[in-house]
């Protein structure tokens, strides 16, 4: 689905067929989903929160510019979401529950290799919030460094630098647990 | 920064798998997505702060960037700024019309604005129409313009000879001929003037 045939679509959503609008959450519901559950190691708030960034798009999808690309546009809204949704919950920390559903996945690597996954994951958990959603973002989802600045509405050099900061820190973390 | 010392760590985090949500997402989505009755003033907010497909860049246009819908908002604009010269010199002038003070060149000057905003109003409408043989009157109508802003221009200078207020009728006058000149580069940079000629 190329730029165009989204705005297309755009179009007719905001022209009242709301069924058009699913097209969309059906294209970009899994990597705004990864990117929730990355954030906040929570499986039900990861879901909330998807839907949420999907019905927040909805209602004010008359403000997207279908110059830009959409994809930017909901990265921006769900990034939005999760940074309050993780202001009120800043105390709790979700990392071993996150480890749990890890475990629950029918994922087909040794489990030695699994292991060290969860632990990696652990580890970008005990990041700050915006190093850790800087790295989901360019090296789990693979975004451009442009793509991140235009979300996050930070300047290009300062999200290379948050970046590089960001997998500073998780080196030393990953040291301090071995995996490296 | 991807193939230095944090290689390892980059590949780690590329190794994360991907999650998927239920399968019957998309359906919850859809059945909790607002009814689309809206309030009026919530209409007229989105019709005011929607994003337009034009916007006001000068350059753009200068460089042939600009749409022609874009092009028609300039001469609108410039054409709404004659109509409310025209008015003010009017006002300034109406008690001294009778006036022999007044050259009759300076008392023609409202009529010469209106005819230009009028001449601006009818390129921005042909312009609007887009339609490549209107374009071509937009231009001839640009070129009738800058001949009537040159005439007068001239005119007004030899009339009032020399003086102080000779230097804001210079401004005056040289600003709306680089307007003109702004606006046949902008009509000759169009695309689709590519077909015209």
């Amino acid at each position: 689905m190329d730029q165009k045939l989204e705005a297309e679509i755009v179009a007719k959503v905001l022209k009242g067929d709301r069924k058009a609008y699913a097209l969309l959450v059906e294209k970009y519901k899994s990597p705004i989903y990864n990117l929730a559950y990355r954030m906040t190691g929570n499986l039900e708030d990861a879901e909330d929160l998807t839907q949420e960034t999907f019905i927040r798009a909805y209602q004010y999808l008359w403000r997207y510019d279908t110059r830009k690309k959409l994809f930017s546009w909901l990265y921006t809204i769900a990034f939005n979401l999760i940074k309050n949704h993780y202001k009120k919950n800043k105390k709790h920390n979700n990392y071993e529950e996150l480890s749990a559903h890890s475990l629950a996945d029918n994922n087909p690597s040794p489990e030695a290799q699994f292991i060290e996954t969860q632990e990696i994951t652990a580890c970008i958990l005990r990041l700050e919030y915006e190093l850790r959603a800087l790295l989901i973002m360019k090296y789990q989802q693979g975004l451009s460094f442009e793509e991140i600045a235009e979300i996050t509405g930070k300047s290009l050099s300062a999200v290379k630098m948050r970046i590089y900061r960001g997998l500073e820190k998780l080196k030393e973390l990953m040291n301090k647990q071995d995996i490296l | 920064m991807e193939n230095t010392q944090y290689d390892e760590i980059i590949g780690n985090i590329k190794s994360i798998p991907n999650v998927c949500p239920q399968d019957n997402f998309t359906e919850q989505v859809m059945s909790s997505l607002p009814q689309d009755q809206e309030p009026y003033y919530l209409r007229i907010k989105k019709l005011i702060l929607s994003p337009h497909k034009f916007s006001i860049d000068p350059e753009k246009a200068l460089k042939g960037l600009a749409s022609i819908k874009e092009c028609s908002l300039y001469f609108f604009l410039m054409g709404f700024l004659y109509l409310i010269l025209g008015v003010a010199i009017n006002l300034g002038l109406k008690n001294y019309y009778h006036d022999h003070i007044v050259q009759k060149i300076i008392s023609f000057q409202p009529q010469v604005s209106f005819a230009i905003a009028v001449i601006l109003f009818i390129s921005s409408f042909l312009l609007l129409i887009d339609h490549s043989r209107l374009i071509k009157l937009a231009r001839i109508a640009i070129f009738l313009y800058l001949e009537i802003i040159i005439i007068n221009g001239l005119m007004l200078m030899l009339s009032i000879g020399k003086n102080l207020i000779l230097i804001s009728v210079i401004g005056l006058v040289g600003a709306s001929f680089f307007m003109g000149v702004f606006f046949v580069k902008m009509l000759q940079n169009l695309p689709v003037n590519q077909e015209i000629r």
